[in-house]
């Protein structure tokens, strides 16, 4: 198949015993995550802080080990390859980190940054470098003045820009974008989501959008995927997945937006328990939160159901599809 | 806005601006607005618009270089800009608090939370160590963070980014402050952080009669939450109005280019308005209205006068403001 396929994917991370620590303690960062992500197309992955997003991200570009299941990109399966072999296949995958200021070196100029991955990638030489870079700047609307400028001497915006254009660098047909737009302004955020849309029509790239913003998720991913505590929750084609959400935990996460004009108690949902460190160790992850949770939810954890539409929830008691009753 | 409480903060014609140059361009300009006791104002712009300026120079804190060049300050009775930098530093912290953005950068890394919020309640009021620390536990409650107040001292780093910024909201309010300004609370937060952030404010404004100034980019974040609202461009006030028709009518076109730059939860296929070229720097002012030049209505006359804040509602400044359906 062609793009990125990746079945039951888990990433545990163990924590060895020792001085005070008898037992080895293990926690399941991911745990039996699959989904697909045809080429050109864009694949949203949302969920609140410490639900396993990021880790999803670097897992599947090889950047943390992978504890089970299998990550394939065009029908190869790189989890099974390592050093060299996976040299080729690191070339078409980036990253584009979420704070770009902290992801460069700030005493390079913009064109050592941009032109660092053409000398790695193609040992390209110099001169020709520079007006390689040049070029890629062009491409993500910037102008050549920036090339000598340094990473504090541009504004948030041009940064991401920036970042963008290193991650281009290697032509890459996959990128992973963690939360490109969330330390960005609303008009900033507008330009960047724009640009994506337009790279993606020009070159048929992949994208793999990280985000806990349902609304620039709807915006850029075709398909979306729910995580909470390192499980998934929910995936289905965005537009239905936010019109008539399956899963009680994306509907909370819509009902965590701001709404404008609505009356002022727009979050009613929300709960003061933190959510962090207290997940069960039995039954459905999100049942000690879920406000349709009954009996079977605390000792039976749910499998992945397939609904219609494309749609795959994992939960017991789904919300009814209501995208009859309801238009907005 | 009928029912008004009390006013708690005025400010009129506040004036920031480099300390070296009183003649260069102003970061602040005339900038006039009250905040009545239980109230939520949004300030709402881009960044670099001023808004962070402007909480510094309410709290007598500006970086250094920049000055207040005019304008009066009154926090209900009293004239901040008047009083000297002791009687000040007195004020803040006890009758006005300030929540920053990056609530690990705020906080001091080697001292508990508890220790931090005993030490703002001790330091203003005095009193034994063991009221503050009672003081400390009860606060802590308050702001949902139970387990920390009952447990061991706590240090910033064991906490997540929304206890932390809860963490912070009770240091701001040791001390029962009649103003807090919070300066881009969320901004690092997730989605349902956010919201439970937004509704521990929303209570203690009910609760304690608090007067909030909340500071974002966000124009659907800030008309859903605020009462009213704020948006500056370039260091001047556009236009200012109920939060409830900000959304539906926004009169000014920068307002309105604000609006139409926030992706839509429903309908992917249309692209998103993107607003042309950056704002203004400090040294390139444009002649006219300062937002002219990335104006989609522009006109002659825009490029000559600068326009004024109409004295009545709407208010807003613009010499072709956008009219009818959106």
């Amino acid at each position: 198949m062609n793009g990125l396929r990746v079945e039951n994917l888990t990433v545990e991370y163990v924590k060895r015993p020792r001085l005070g620590h008898k037992e080895e303690r293990r926690h399941k960062a991911l745990a039996d995550i699959s989904f697909a992500l045809p080429g050109g197309e864009t694949l949203g992955i949302v969920g609140e802080s410490g639900c396993g997003k990021t880790t999803l991200g670097h897992a599947v570009l090889q950047m943390t080990p992978v504890s089970a299941g299998r990550v394939l990109w065009d029908g190869t399966e790189i989890t099974a390859l390592k050093g060299a072999a996976l040299r080729p296949f690191r070339r078409q995958m980036q990253l584009v980190f979420q704070d770009p200021f902290e992801a460069m070196n700030p005493r390079m100029t913009v064109d050592r940054i941009v032109s660092e991955p053409l000398h790695l990638a193609f040992g390209m030489a110099r001169s020709t470098r520079r007006q390689k870079a040049a070029e890629l700047l062009q491409r993500v609307g910037l102008d050549e003045a920036v090339l000598s400028r340094y990473p504090r001497q541009l504004s948030g915006g041009q940064r991401q820009r920036v970042a963008l254009a290193r991650a281009l660098a290697t032509e890459p047909r996959l990128l992973v974008l963690d939360e490109p737009t969330s330390g960005l302004d609303v008009s900033l955020q507008a330009r960047i989501l724009n640009l994506l849309r337009d790279l993606q029509a020009e070159k048929g790239l992949s994208y793999l959008f990280i985000s806990h913003d349902l609304s620039a998720i709807s915006y850029i991913a075709h398909r979306t995927v729910v995580l909470f505590g390192g499980h998934m929750m929910e995936q289905g084609p965005t537009a239905t997945l936010i019109r008539s959400p399956a899963h009680p935990y994306t509907a909370s996460l819509l009902a965590a937006l701001p709404v404008p004009a609505a009356g002022r108690p727009a979050h009613i949902a929300s709960d003061p328990v933190p959510r962090a460190g207290a997940l069960p160790s039995m039954g459905c992850i999100y049942c000690p939160w879920c406000d349709r949770a009954q009996s079977r939810c605390h000792f039976d954890a749910p499998g992945a159901t397939v609904l219609e539409g494309e749609r795959v929830v994992a939960c017991h008691y789904p919300l009814p599809d209501n995208r009859q009753h309801h238009d907005p | 806005m009928n029912a008004r409480g009390r006013i708690a903060l005025a400010v009129r014609g506040l004036t920031v601006g480099l300390a070296r140059e009183p003649g260069a361009r102003a970061l602040v300009d005339d900038l006039s607005f009250e905040v009545a006791e239980g109230e939520m104002l949004a300030f709402v712009g881009e960044s670099g618009s001023g808004k962070s300026l402007t909480a510094a120079a309410i709290f007598g804190l500006l970086p250094f270089g920049v000055r207040r060049l005019a304008g009066s300050v009154r926090l209900h009775d009293t004239e901040l800009t008047a009083l000297s930098e002791r009687a000040l530093r007195a004020r803040r912290g006890r009758d006005m608090g300030l929540v920053f953005q990056n609530p690990l950068t705020a906080l001091n890394p080697s001292h508990s939370i508890q220790a931090q919020i005993a030490e703002t309640y001790h330091v203003h009021k005095g009193g034994t160590r063991r009221a503050a620390k009672e003081r400390t536990r009860a606060l802590l409650a308050e702001v949902g963070l139970a387990n920390t107040a009952n447990g061991p001292e706590t240090y910033p780093h064991q906490l997540s980014g929304g206890m932390r910024q809860r963490a912070m909201i009770a240091t701001a309010l040791a001390c029962d402050p009649t103003l807090l300004i919070a300066d881009e609370p969320t901004t690092a937060l997730d989605v349902v952080v956010q919201a439970q952030i937004l509704d521990l404010l929303a209570r203690l404004r009910k609760e304690r009669g608090l007067a909030v100034v909340l500071i974002t980019h966000d124009l659907a974040l800030a008309a859903s939450c605020a009462d009213r609202i704020l948006v500056l461009y370039a260091g001047r006030a556009v236009e200012e109005g109920c939060a409830a028709r900000f959304f539906k009518t926004p009169y000014h076109p920068y307002s309105r280019a604000l609006r139409d730059a926030l992706p839509p939860l429903h309908g992917q296929g249309a692209r998103l308005a993107e607003i042309s070229g950056l704002p203004p720097g400090p040294g390139a002012l444009p002649r006219g209205c300062r937002f002219a030049p990335r104006c989609p209505n522009v006109q002659n006359d825009c490029r000559e006068t600068e326009p004024a804040m109409r004295r009545t509602e709407p208010r807003f400044a613009c010499l072709h403001p956008c009219l009818g359906a959106p």
